[in-house]
C-alpha cells in the first residue's frame, strides 16, 4: 500500500511544519485583480442588457431610478496541476521511481488541498492517461490519494512533447504545473515545455532518477535492454564505459536544467534515496514551491 | 587422502563447459535499463576498440567453477584412514555354533573362545563400554553396552555352546546396530566356519575384527537323515542316512543304528577322502520309536557323529461324530491310523468341542459356529445361507465339475458319485467348491470346514472304494504333521510345530539332556531346539510324543573350512589386543557444506550483476 497510515501521519506533520514556516513570513493567499463573481463586493457599474439580473442592486435602483450591477472581487482560481510520468521506465529502482513520484505528488496535493488550492493531476506516458479533475478543499484529499494509489502501474513509452502540448490546449487559463518525470525521453521534452511556457504556465519540473541510474553498478559483457522500447544493445561495460556514462547522465541533467533556466522553469532534481518530506521542506524554504 | 569413487573425477570436464559458456554466451547476459540511448554513444566507441571474442574471467565464473569442483570432489567420496580412539564401544561376539565344539583347540574351541574373550575384557580400559552377543542360529544379546566389565564377564561365564549353525549375517547386523553411527569395534571370537558367500553379503565386515580359534582339520559327520513309512506294512519304515568324510584320506567307520531298546544295525564301512556315502535301511518300528544313528569314532567334532529320527505314527487324533450314527463313516474313520473316535447322537449344550481335533456333524445342525476343524455332512455351518431357488437336479445327481488336483480328491473319482436327493442350494464362494452338481455344490471347503452337501444314506458314496480314501485325505489335509515321521524331525535351531494342544492339557517338552520346558496353553510352536537329540512332549494325561533335532550341516561339520574364508588382515592374534583399529573419516559431507557456503556468495554476485541500470 502506497499511502499507508504512516504516510498520512507524515503528511499531517509536514502540514504543521509548513504552517510554521508560512507564519514566519510567507504569504499563503493569492488574490486576483480580475473582477468576477467572487464573494467580496468591489464596485458598481451600469447595467448592460445580458448581465445577470441577480446582481442588480435594487436598493440603488429605488434611490436613483437606474439599474446598476454589483461587482465583486473574485478569489483567483489558483490551479495546481500535477503531471506524473507513468511510462515503463518509471518502474525502475527500489523503491521504484513511480512509487517515489506518487508519494511526492501525494504530499504536494495534500498540502495544496489543505490550503484550499485547486488541485488536478494526471498520469501520462504517450498521452494523458488517468486524470483527477481539478477540485479543491480538504474533502478531496481522500479521493486524490485514492486516485494516486490506483495508478501505480507503469506501462508504455514516454512522449513528453505530446503530453505537454495537449495540456496547454486543454486548460485555457494557465496555472501551475508540476511535472514529475525522469525525462528519459529520446524524442525530447523541449517542444512541450516551450508551449506551456509560452502560455504563461508556472512550470516546475521534478526530475526523478534512481541512484543506479546515476551511478550504475554493472560490469562485463552485457546485453542492455531498454525497459520501454525493448531495444537491445550489446556492450562491454568497464570502468571507462561507466565513467563515460556518468558524464553522459550529468550532461543530460545539465541540458534540462539550462533549458529550464532559459524558460523560467523551476528545475528540481530528485534522487529517489532522498526522503520526500525533506525535499518538500527544502523546496519551500528555498521559495521554489509555495 | 583416498577416494572411494575416483572415477567421478571425469565430471571435472564440466568445468570446460563453464569456461566455454563464459566465452560464447557471456555477451548475452541481459540487463534491463531505463534508457538505452544514454549508452549508445559509449557502445559505438567500445565497438571500435573491442575484439570480436574476448575471454574475460570473472569472479562469478570462478565461484561457479569452485562449486562444481566441490561437488565433483564430494562425488569422488574422499576419506582419510586413521586409527580410532580407544574409548569407543566394543561389541564382543562369541561364536557358540556347533563347530565350536571341535576339540582341536584344547579343551575345545568354545571354551578357548570364552577364555580369550575374558582376557580381552580384562585388558579393556575401564571407560570402554562393552556388549556381549552369543552367535548361533539366532544371535542373542547377553549383555547390553555397559562399562560394568564384571557383569559382562559374568554373562560370558554363563554362556553355553549350542548345536546349531551360525547365522553370520544376522549376527553381524545385530552387532553393527550397537555401534554409534558405525564407530566402534566388533570383536568376533570364532573359528570362522562360515561360508564365503555370507561374508560377501554382509558389507559391514570392515567393522569386524576376527579372533580366530582352531585350525582347518578333518572330520566325519552324518549330514542327512530321513525316515519315511513304506507301503510294506503299518510299521515298516525306510531310513536314509548320508555320511560325509571331511578328511582328505580314506576312513573306516564303524556305526550302529539303534533305538533305546534294541540295536538294528551294527556295521562298519569305508569312505573315500572328501566323499559322501549314502545308505538306506528298511526297519520295522513300533509307534513313535526314537532312533539313533551313531558313528563309533573319535574325531574332532563329536556332535555330528550322531543323528536322530522318530519312527511310527504320531499321537492319536480325537474325532467326534455328532448326529446320526453311520457304520460306513465309523469304519472309514477307524481305518485311519491314530484316530480315536467319539460319538454324541444328541450333543449336550455343555459339550466342549475344543476337546476334539476334528468334529463331524452328520445330519445334525449345530446351534453355534464351531471353532476348529469340522466336517459337515448333509448339514450346514450356521454362517452359510441357502439360495431361494430350487436345486432342481434330475435324479440321480451326478458330479458335473470337480477340482481334480485338490488334495481332498487324491485317488478319488467323483465321476462314480450318485446322489438321490436334492443337494442344498448353498450360497458359497465358487473358489471353495470342490465338486459341483449341475445346480448346487456337492463338496465345498471353507477354511477349516468341509461341507458334504448330501446325506451319506442318500448317495452311493459310502459304497465306493474311495470313501475311506476321502477321510484319509481329510485327515491328511488337517493333520499332516501327525501322520508322517519326517514332520517329527527338524534341524537344530529350527522351530518345531507340534500342532494345536488339547485345551486344558499342559504340555512339557523334555530336551535331550533331561531339561524340562513348559509350554503355555494354546502355544503351537517350540523354539528351544538348539541341542541335537530326541525331544519328548509330555502331556498331563501321560500320553507322550517325540521329535528329533539334528545338526545336518556341512557348514559346521566341514572343519577344513576353519578360518579359510577370512582375509589375513581381518584376523587379529590373541596377543594383538591394542585398543585401536582402522577407521574411515569421510570427507564428502565437508565438501557439500563448503559448496553450500559458496553458493549464496555466487547467488549474491549473480544478483548484483543482474541488477542493471
Amino acid at each position: 500500500m502506497l499511502f499507508d497510515e504512516e504516510y498520512l501521519k507524515r503528511l499531517q506533520k509536514l502540514k504543521l511544519d509548513l504552517s510554521r514556516i508560512l507564519k514566519s513570513g510567507f504569504q499563503g493567499q493569492h488574490r486576483s485583480s480580475m473582477a468576477g463573481s467572487g464573494m467580496e463586493f468591489n464596485d458598481f457599474r451600469a447595467y448592460i442588457p445580458g448581465d445577470d439580473y441577480r446582481y442588480i442592486d435594487w436598493n440603488l435602483y429605488s434611490r436613483l431610478g437606474r439599474l446598476f450591477i454589483k461587482l465583486f472581487q473574485e478569489e483567483k482560481e489558483f490551479l495546481f496541476y500535477l503531471l506524473i510520468d507513468q511510462s515503463q521506465s518509471m518502474s525502475f529502482g527500489q523503491p521504484s521511481k513511480i512509487q517515489v513520484a506518487l508519494k511526492l505528488a501525494g504530499a504536494l496535493g495534500y498540502i495544496g488541498l489543505s490550503n484550499y488550492d485547486r488541485i488536478g493531476a494526471s498520469l501520462f506516458n504517450t498521452g494523458l492517461d488517468e486524470t483527477f479533475k481539478p477540485g479543491r478543499g480538504q474533502d478531496k484529499i481522500h479521493a486524490y490519494l485514492q486516485f494516486l494509489e490506483n495508478n501505480m502501474n507503469t506501462a508504455g513509452e514516454t512522449d513528453l512533447n505530446r503530453v505537454l502540448d495537449y495540456l496547454s490546449y486543454q486548460y485555457k487559463k494557465p496555472g501551475t504545473v508540476i511535472i514529475l518525470s525522469d525525462f528519459l525521453d529520446e524524442k525530447g521534452y523541449q517542444k512541450g515545455l516551450r508551449s506551456l511556457a509560452d502560455k504563461d504556465w508556472n512550470i516546475f519540473i521534478i526530475q526523478v532518477l534512481t541512484p543506479e541510474e546515476i551511478d550504475p553498478q554493472i560490469e562485463g559483457d552485457i546485453r542492455i535492454v531498454d525497459i520501454e522500447t525493448e531495444k537491445k544493445t550489446n556492450i562491454n561495460i568497464d570502468q571507462d564505459a561507466l565513467s563515460s556514462y556518468r558524464k553522459k547522465v550529468d550532461n543530460f541533467r545539465n541540458e534540462l536544467q539550462s533549458f529550464a533556466l532559459h524558460y523560467d522553469i523551476k528545475y528540481i532534481f530528485y534522487k529517489t534515496d532522498i526522503d520526500f518530506e525533506d525535499l518538500i521542506l527544502k523546496l519551500i524554504k528555498n521559495k521554489l514551491i509555495i | 587422502m583416498e577416494f572411494a569413487n575416483f572415477t567421478s573425477i571425469y565430471f571435472l570436464t564440466s568445468l570446460i563447459l563453464i569456461i566455454l559458456f563464459y566465452i560464447i554466451k557471456g555477451r548475452q547476459n541481459s540487463v534491463y535499463i531505463s534508457a538505452v540511448f544514454l549508452w549508445e554513444d559509449i557502445q559505438q566507441q567500445k565497438k571500435k576498440k573491442r575484439p570480436r571474442f574476448k575471454f574475460r574471467p570473472r569472479p562469478l565464473m570462478f565461484l561457479q567453477m569452485l562449486i562444481v569442483a566441490l561437488i565433483v570432489l564430494g562425488l569422488m567420496q574422499p576419506y582419510f584412514t586413521g586409527t580410532r580412539a580407544a574409548e569407543e564401544n566394543v561389541v564382543i561376539i562369541i561364536d557358540k555354533s556347533a563347530s565350536m565344539q571341535a576339540e582341536d583347540a584344547a579343551p575345545d574351541r568354545f571354551s578357548r573362545a570364552k577364555m580369550m574373550a575374558s582376557s580381552y575384557i580384562e585388558d579393556m580400559d575401564s571407560n570402554i563400554s562393552a556388549a556381549l552377543i552369543g552367535a548361533g542360529s539366532q544371535p542373542t544379546v547377553l549383555s547390553e553396552l555397559t562399562s560394568d566389565h564384571g557383569l559382562v564377564q559374568e554373562k560370558l561365564a554363563d554362556l553355553t555352546v549350542s548345536d546349531t549353525e551360525l547365522n553370520y549375517q544376522k549376527t553381524a547386523e545385530l552387532a553393527h546396530s550397537y555401534l554409534d553411527e558405525g564407530r566402534g569395534r566388533i570383536v568376533f571370537f570364532t573359528d570362522g566356519n562360515f561360508p564365503e558367500s555370507e561374508i560377501e553379503e554382509t558389507n559391514i565386515l570392515n567393522n569386524i575384527e576376527f579372533r580366530l580359534i582352531g585350525e582347518p582339520i578333518g572330520n566325519i559327520a552324518i549330514t542327512e537323515i530321513k525316515l519315511a513309512p513304506t507301503s510294506a506294512g503299518a510299521n515298516e519304515f525306510q531310513l536314509f542316512v548320508e555320511f560325509s568324510n571331511y578328511y582328505d584320506t580314506l576312513q573306516e567307520i564303524p556305526y550302529v543304528i539303534r533305538s533305546p531298546e534294541m540295536v538294528f544295525v551294527d556295521d562298519t564301512f569305508t569312505i573315500q577322502g572328501g566323499e559322501k556315502e549314502q545308505k538306506v535301511y528298511n526297519l520295522n518300528l513300533e509307534e513313535r520309536t526314537p532312533l539313533i544313528v551313531e558313528l563309533m569314532i573319535d574325531d574332532t567334532l563329536k556332535l555330528d557323529n550322531r543323528a536322530y529320527a522318530v519312527g511310527g505314527r504320531s499321537r492319536d487324533i480325537f474325532v467326534l461324530i455328532a448326529g446320526e450314527q453311520s457304520n460306513y463313516l465309523e469304519r472309514a474313520l477307524l481305518l485311519q491310523p491314530g484316530v480315536r473316535l467319539f460319538y454324541r447322537e444328541e450333543p449336550d449344550d455343555d459339550l466342549n468341542y475344543d476337546d476334539y481335533d476334528l468334529v463331524i456333524f452328520n445330519e445334525y445342525d449345530p446351534q453355534n459356529d464351531i471353532e476348529g476343524k469340522v466336517v459337515y455332512i448333509d448339514t450346514l455351518p450356521p454362517e452359510i445361507d441357502l439360495d431361494d431357488i430350487s436345486a432342481g437336479d434330475e435324479f440321480p445327481v451326478e458330479a458335473f465339475f470337480w477340482e481334480q488336483h485338490h488334495p481332498l480328491l487324491r485317488d478319488i473319482n467323483p465321476d462314480d458319485l450318485r446322489i438321490y436327493e436334492n443337494p442344498a442350494p448353498l450360497i458359497i464362494e465358487e473358489k471353495d467348491v470342490i465338486i459341483r452338481g449341475r445346480q448346487a455344490p456337492l463338496l465345498a471347503v471353507s477354511e477349516e470346514k468341509i461341507i458334504l452337501n448330501f446325506a451319506l444314506t442318500e448317495s452311493n458314496f459310502p459304497l465306493l472304494p474311495s470313501f475311506p480314501v476321502f477321510f484319509y485325505n481329510v485327515l491328511d489335509m488337517f493333520f499332516q504333521e501327525r501322520i508322517y515321521p519326517e514332520y517329527s524331525q527338524i534341524r537344530s535351531g529350527e522351530t518345531f510345530n507340534f500342532g494345536r494342544t488339547v485345551p486344558g492339557n499342559v504340555v512339557d517338552i523334555m530336551g535331550p539332556t533331561g531339561e524340562i520346558y513348559s509350554i503355555e496353553e494354546q502355544t503351537e510352536v517350540f523354539t528351544r531346539t538348539d541341542k541335537t537329540g530326541i525331544y519328548q512332549a509330555v502331556i498331563n494325561d501321560n500320553s507322550h510324543d517325540y521329535f528329533a533335532v539334528n545338526l545336518l550341516s556341512q557348514q559346521e561339520s566341514d572343519l577344513r573350512n576353519t578360518g579359510l574364508n577370512l582375509e589375513e588382515d581381518q584376523i587379529n592374534d590373541l596377543e594383538d589386543s591394542t585398543d585401536t583399529a582402522e577407521s574411515r573419516i569421510n570427507l564428502w559431507p565437508l565438501t557439500v557444506i563448503l559448496a553450500l557456503i559458496v553458493l549464496p556468495a555466487e547467488w549474491l554476485l549473480y544478483a548484483r550483476n543482474g541488477n542493471g541500470v
